[in-house]
């Protein structure tokens, strides 16, 4: 037996649809948040650089030989040009657009992924839960870019698709791992028992009654998942087994440039800064929507 | 204790059989035939052949896996194709200078984010608290070549105080040694330093919002005794779990500094194995990575539970 | 108000907190005043949210960041509180006033040995460490542990709930402060247990002549331990004056309707509905221009909304806040017509039969014995009250008859029929006859579902009814908990714990249940839900001829609502029989002990009988009657060595004691002090 205490407040609340309140109410804190306010205008920014390059872009991002090669930022060329001859300011407003598609494509797959099998091993415990978790262990237990380069070297190319499937992959043990344990505290609550009590199937069970109580970690874990997503992509394709030049990508152009950053510093600085601008951004977001959503 | 402890060695005793399973399965069943995977499509069938005859990668893949964990218990992680030297060989040196630089790293970062961490948990809400909490995002967030690049080209380029690479002579005392990892260093902590203060910071606010702390301040304590004596020792210990992981994370996910700053670590040889395809130099790179990773979160295990009496006297897990 | 030429320990004088929040300043207290003189004590009484332990935490200066005094004064032993800074109040702290509050086990530092902490409250006022040390012994024998100094080397989760909350009220009282407040220091832990700290409690403060500000929800125990009460509702103290009179003689409408909800006094279902308090509590700060309560009080009138009314002096010593305190008695009644509840005929098949239930749990290497050989039954329209503290096995029997925990001995029998031991085994029949509604509404319900969601989901699953039929017989069963059309529309967070309670309860009936289980379903409601609950509880029952398994651990509440009750110890039944005859005696000796612990407004409990020791481990029970251990009447060699049977000692009345029944009789009867000599 446990005595609980009497909760505190009696009265009732106003009649409003609660789903529709708290919604709202969330998004008022979350507006509230400068820090979210400007994390979301250089989202913002970007994206619509990489929906609306030609619109954008001073000059042609990819060409050869538009401008005198390697010249340093002046008036025309505020970024500078690089070692082709490109204006590596169109090249940056232009360079967002890989990472903008893969990221959440991968972040997508990785939650979609994880919440269904953090939902099935959490309610459905036992044997199926003791192996994938020994699974999720395994997997977790080698970082991102380690196994991102053995599986790359593995399949023996790279690209879009195969950096957004590895890249979610690796995330689902993650986001299982965090779903599982949302589901696992929901499992404990009187509710489930009820529905078991009046023969419920375990579908109805997990999807039905504890899906949309464990949706606070998931639109949490996609956030915060999108920002690893950048920094994974952009790592990889730094390193070279991402996503290959001549498309302009920031992280692209860092690799090609990077052992030429003693003199041609322009040429790595701008598009790390970019990089820089859009994490952070991101960053910045997911940790306003962690705060209000774990309140 | 003693079931805690065993019941956590067998789990990680699992752990590194499946981990040996999953890395086995990538590197050798993933590109169907591994010797074309090494070799290209541009190789002859007959070197395909050789190549494979010479990995014994034309056998059956459970024949295969049963040879090379019977190495791997003996010791024998492989041999290096382009080197053509046992694999132990390369890596033992290549994981203690990663130890050095992740030391290095580890001597900076931890004091600094434990205590960032404490002042942001013990100003919370306030102004301090918003400007730690957000340079720990910004830095977290930010890849570490994009950091590396930015202490670059600050540090050595403009201020000419660090060398560029993290390549000192051979035979350098340890003082020139600290020099040439202080750059990489510090681009591991900046990285770092977010994550461990968020920890630190949230175990302060449970515990300045706990009862107990109530009780340690009704006391009549000064509050500095409250902090010290009450609320670190709580507050800290999930800390430690998180620190466990990020040197895990430390020595693994070298990779990309290692390469930025052309460190001869076990990032660079795994980097360097998988741009030659180098296949059993590679898989024996990752799984000592993934070994290093499960020993080390191991240990801090063991070490929360000693410091936790709740685990140490048994009730809880 | 302290009588000339005694110093009060604790003045407050129109104490005004506010809480602020989203840039508003709500008020939580209203221009409280109260004094405690020194070796008195005082009883804050008033339902959850009434700003009862803001008004402990402003008096030792730790509210809540967005909380604040507006207005008024605290002082203690002469101090002004309000006034002191970093030194002084830690020295306040130190020296003067202590706090002890519920939950014991998260008051104390879970990292550092029990031994540190206590010592701390002493190095705190400068005493050398070792001396500390010794100190700290003393203080822990002197709340009756036995063994102090084996418990200073221990942590605190290694303590039970009752032990730890011992050692707090010895840090406490380490310093011997002129103010100690209590702050529901017993909810939550067992009757017995209980018992035992409010005993040390009073005993310590004699000898200490500590001020003692007790806060509670409970007024048994507040009868029991206070000279004084002063009712909170709504932040105001609405009425004060010694604990008799104010209980025997209420002058405020609302203290006069909190009596009236609590079930005491033998007050049974079936002659005496429980009255109750309509409406809610006023929303945290809200604009209240008249009498506090007006807007649930059935005498007020206009001038109550228009007018505040002043704390009026009825005697010598008790105030009441209401303009109408001379006809606060005649409150009308809000529940008055009696009910005709089914006759239980017990020549009847019964609807449920346990066999010879028994559960054995494998924990850490051990087999811990949660259920032995349970055999009962439950007739058509018949409540089951069960009883029993912590560990009893109350819940597990409950979940074995769900089929919830599969029983490792006997078998659970519904209508004649065996049941398969897991519930997912049993027909849809079955699992519509049995249903349960839980202790806690917010955890029964799901969240993020509409209530005429969660009612037509059970009405199909139970009734097997879908579409318009469904959606007219969720109006109907909506209409029979008395919940409104629009509460139909809205989700659990939107409604008061106990609307929320009654869709737990309609969901429960959706499928025309044969037994409903009731686990603990009104211990989280404050007294005036309780009633409610309770009064819709016999309704349904007298409607529908349901039958109850009722497990409570208040036993006003299940005497209240059983015909039958059934103790349970250490997994075995010890006693089973009609209610008023468990409740009247003779009874088993744990019964007896059982009832004794708990304080009653009426003064009851007053001489307990004394339990030794704690509840022995289930994983490794005493040998022979599993009670001898702790046993008031214990007889001797035979109750350790042989488990006395389950026997009915007179017609319907079965009791598991080696002691006949005549003798029980005997040793009831007479006086307690006299009988255990």
């Amino acid at each position: 037996m446990s005595v609980v205490v009497p909760p505190t407040p009696a009265a009732p609340l106003p009649a409003r649809s609660e789903a529709r309140t708290a919604r709202s109410e969330r998004l008022r804190l979350l507006l509230r948040s400068p820090t979210v306010v400007i994390g979301v205008i250089v989202m913002g920014f970007w994206l619509f650089c990489a929906i609306f390059t030609d619109l954008v872009t001073p000059h042609d991002p990819i060409f050869d030989n538009q401008f005198t090669p390697s010249e340093s930022p002046t008036w025309s060329h505020p970024f500078g040009t690089d070692t082709n001859g490109r204006d590596i300011f169109s090249r940056v407003l232009a360079g967002s657009r890989n990472v903008l598609l893969i990221a959440p494509a991968a972040t997508l797959l990785g939650t979609v992924l994880g919440t269904m099998l953090g939902l099935v091993t959490g309610y459905l415990r036992g044997v199926v839960d003791d192996v994938v978790s020994r699974l999720v262990d395994a997997v977790l237990s080698l970082p991102l870019i380690v196994t991102a380069i053995l599986i790359v070297t593995a399949v023996g190319k790279s690209g879009t698709w195969v950096v957004v499937l590895i890249i979610g992959l690796i995330f689902t043990p993650v986001v299982s791992r965090t779903v599982r344990a949302a589901v696992l505290s929901e499992t404990e609550l009187d509710y489930v028992q009820a529905a078991r009590l009046r023969g419920e199937r375990a579908p109805y069970i997990m999807f039905s009654e504890i899906l949309p109580n464990v949706l606070s970690p998931v639109v949490v874990e996609f956030t915060v998942r999108l920002g690893y997503a950048i920094f994974a992509v952009a790592s990889l394709t730094f390193i070279g087994f991402g996503v290959a030049p001549p498309s302009p990508d920031w992280a692209a152009q860092i690799n090609q440039y990077w052992t030429l950053i003693d003199p041609y510093w322009w040429m790595t600085l701008f598009p790390a800064l970019a990089i820089a601008s859009l994490v952070v951004a991101v960053n910045l977001v997911a940790d306003g929507v962690r705060e209000v959503y774990e309140r | 204790m003693t079931r805690f402890l065993l019941k956590r060695l067998g789990l990680a005793l699992i752990t590194l059989f499946l981990l040996s399973v999953i890395v086995f399965a990538v590197s050798t069943v993933l590109p169907g035939n591994v010797g074309r995977a090494v070799l290209g499509p541009f190789a002859t069938q007959e070197s395909v052949d050789a190549l494979n005859e010479q990995l014994g990668t034309n056998r059956s893949v459970f024949v295969q896996y049963v040879e090379w964990a019977g190495g791997l218990l003996h010791g024998d992680l492989g041999t290096s194709l382009t080197k053509q030297l046992p694999a132990r060989d390369l890596l033992g040196p290549a994981l203690s200078n990663s130890f050095k630089l992740a030391f290095v790293a580890f001597l900076i970062c931890v004091p600094l984010s434990i205590v960032g961490g404490v002042i942001s948990g013990l100003r919370y809400g306030r102004p301090t608290d918003k400007a730690i909490t957000i340079a720990g995002i910004s830095f977290a967030a930010m890849p570490e070549f994009v950091t590396g690049i930015l202490l670059i080209l600050v540090f050595s380029i403009w201020l000419g105080w660090l060398p560029v690479t993290a390549q000192w002579e051979e035979g350098a005392n340890v003082l020139t040694q600290v020099k040439y990892l202080l750059l990489p260093a510090m681009t591991l902590t900046l990285v770092l330093f977010g994550y461990i203060a968020r920890i630190t910071r949230a175990g302060m606010i449970e515990a300045l919002d706990s009862d107990y702390a109530r009780t340690a301040y009704l006391k009549g304590l000064p509050s500095s005794v409250v902090v010290r004596r009450h609320l670190l020792r709580n507050a800290l210990l999930p800390t430690i779990a998180v620190v466990a992981v990020q040197i895990g994370y430390l020595v693994g996910g070298l990779v990309v500094v290692e390469v930025l700053f052309n460190y001869q670590g076990i990032g660079l040889l795994i980097y360097e194995a998988a741009r030659q395809k180098d296949l059993p130099l590679l898989t024996a790179g990752v799984l000592v990575v993934g070994i290093t990773y499960l020993v080390v979160t191991l240990i801090a295990d063991i070490l929360y539970a000693l410091l936790n009496p709740r685990i140490r006297f048994g009730t809880a897990e | 108000m302290s009588a000339a030429g005694v110093e009060a320990a604790l003045e407050v004088s129109d104490l005004g907190v506010v809480y602020r929040v989203r840039g508003v300043d709500r008020p939580v207290l209203r221009g409280v005043s109260l004094s405690i003189e020194r070796g008195h004590s005082y009883g804050l009484v008033g339902e959850s949210g009434c700003g009862k332990s803001t008004a402990a935490l402003a008096i030792v200066r730790y509210l809540p960041r967005n909380g604040r005094v507006a207005a008024g004064s605290v002082s203690v032993a002469g101090r002004n509180v309000l006034g002191l800074g970093g030194r002084g109040l830690r020295d306040y702290h130190a020296r003067t006033a202590s706090m002890v509050y519920q939950n014991p086990g998260a008051a104390l530092n879970p990292g550092l040995r029990v031994g540190t902490q206590v010592a701390e409250a002493f190095t705190v006022l400068g005493v050398a460490r070792t001396e500390a040390g010794d100190r700290a012994r003393a203080a822990l024998a002197r709340v009756q542990i036995a063994d102090p100094g084996s418990v200073m080397g221990r942590y605190p989760h290694q303590l039970s709930g009752g032990m730890q909350q011992r050692v707090v009220i010895a840090m406490a009282l380490a310093k011997d402060p002129a103010l100690l407040i209590l702050d529901e220091p017993t909810t939550g832990l067992d009757a017995t247990v209980e018992a035992e700290v409010l005993e040390i409690v009073s005993q310590l403060q004699a000898e200490l002549s500590t001020a003692v500000l007790f806060i509670s929800h409970n007024l048994g125990v507040i009868s029991k331990m206070c000279d004084r009460v002063g009712v909170l509702y709504a932040g105001r103290l609405v009425e004060e004056g010694p604990v008799e009179t104010v209980l025997q003689d209420p002058r405020h409408p609302y203290t006069v309707g909190l009596l009236r909800c609590i079930p005491r006094g033998g007050v049974r279902k079936d002659h005496g509905r429980l009255d109750t308090i309509p409406g809610f509590l006023p929303q945290l700060g809200a604009d209240l221009p008249g009498c506090v309560f007006a807007d649930r009080c059935t005498l007020a009138d206009e001038r109550c909304h228009a007018e505040e009314p002043p704390l009026e002096r009825l005697g010598a010593s008790h105030s009441t806040r209401c303009w109408y305190h001379e006809r606060a008695h005649e409150l009308p009644r809000q529940e008055a017509a009696d009910i005709d509840l089914p006759v239980v005929d017990r020549s009847l098949a019964p609807v449920i039969e346990a066999q010879d239930l028994g559960k054995v749990f494998r924990q850490r290497g051990q087999d811990v014995h949660a259920l032995v050989g349970v055999t009962g039954a439950i007739w058509p329209g018949e409540t089951l009250g069960l009883v029993g503290e912590s560990g009893s096995g109350k819940t597990t029997l409950a979940r074995a008859v769900l089929g919830l925990v599969e029983p490792t001995t006997g078998s659970v029998v519904l209508d004649g029929k065996e049941l398969a031991p897991r519930f997912t085994s049993r027909p849809r029949q079955a699992l519509r006859d049995l249903q349960v509604v839980f202790q806690n509404p917010d955890s029964a319900l799901n969240r993020r579902h509409s209530v005429r969601r969660i009612l037509t989901r059970a009405m199909r699953k139970l009734a097997g009814v879908t579409g318009g039929e469904a959606d007219r017989r969720v109006d109907a069963l909506a209409e029979q908990v008395r919940l409104t059309e629009r509460t139909l529309t809205q989700k659990p967070v939107q409604l008061s714990g106990g609307l929320k309670q009654r869709v737990a309860i309609a969901r429960a009936f959706a499928g025309n249940p044969k037994l409903v289980i009731c686990d603990e379903p009104t211990s989280a409601l404050d007294v005036s839900v309780q009633a409610a609950i309770l009064n819709l509880l016999v309704e349904l029952q007298a409607e529908k001829r349901v039958s109850y398994l009722f497990i409570s651990h208040d036993l006003g509440v299940v005497r209240y609502i059983s015909d039958r009750i059934a103790v349970l110890y250490l997994g075995r039944l010890q006693e089973v029989g009609p209610a008023d005859v468990v409740f009247n005696g003779p009874h088993h000796p744990y019964t007896e002990a059982l009832l004794s612990a708990v304080p009653t407004i009426d003064g009851g409990g007053r001489d307990r009988i004394k339990l030794e020791g704690e509840i022995p481990s289930a994983a490794d029970p005493p040998s022979g009657c599993v009670f001898h251990t702790r046993c008031p009447r214990f007889l001797g060699p035979v109750c350790v060595e042989v488990e006395p049977p389950l026997v009915e000692v007179e017609r319907d009345h079965a009791m598991r004691c080696h002691i006949p029944l005549e003798e029980l009789r005997r040793l009831q009867a007479a006086p307690r002090d006299e009988a255990l000599a």
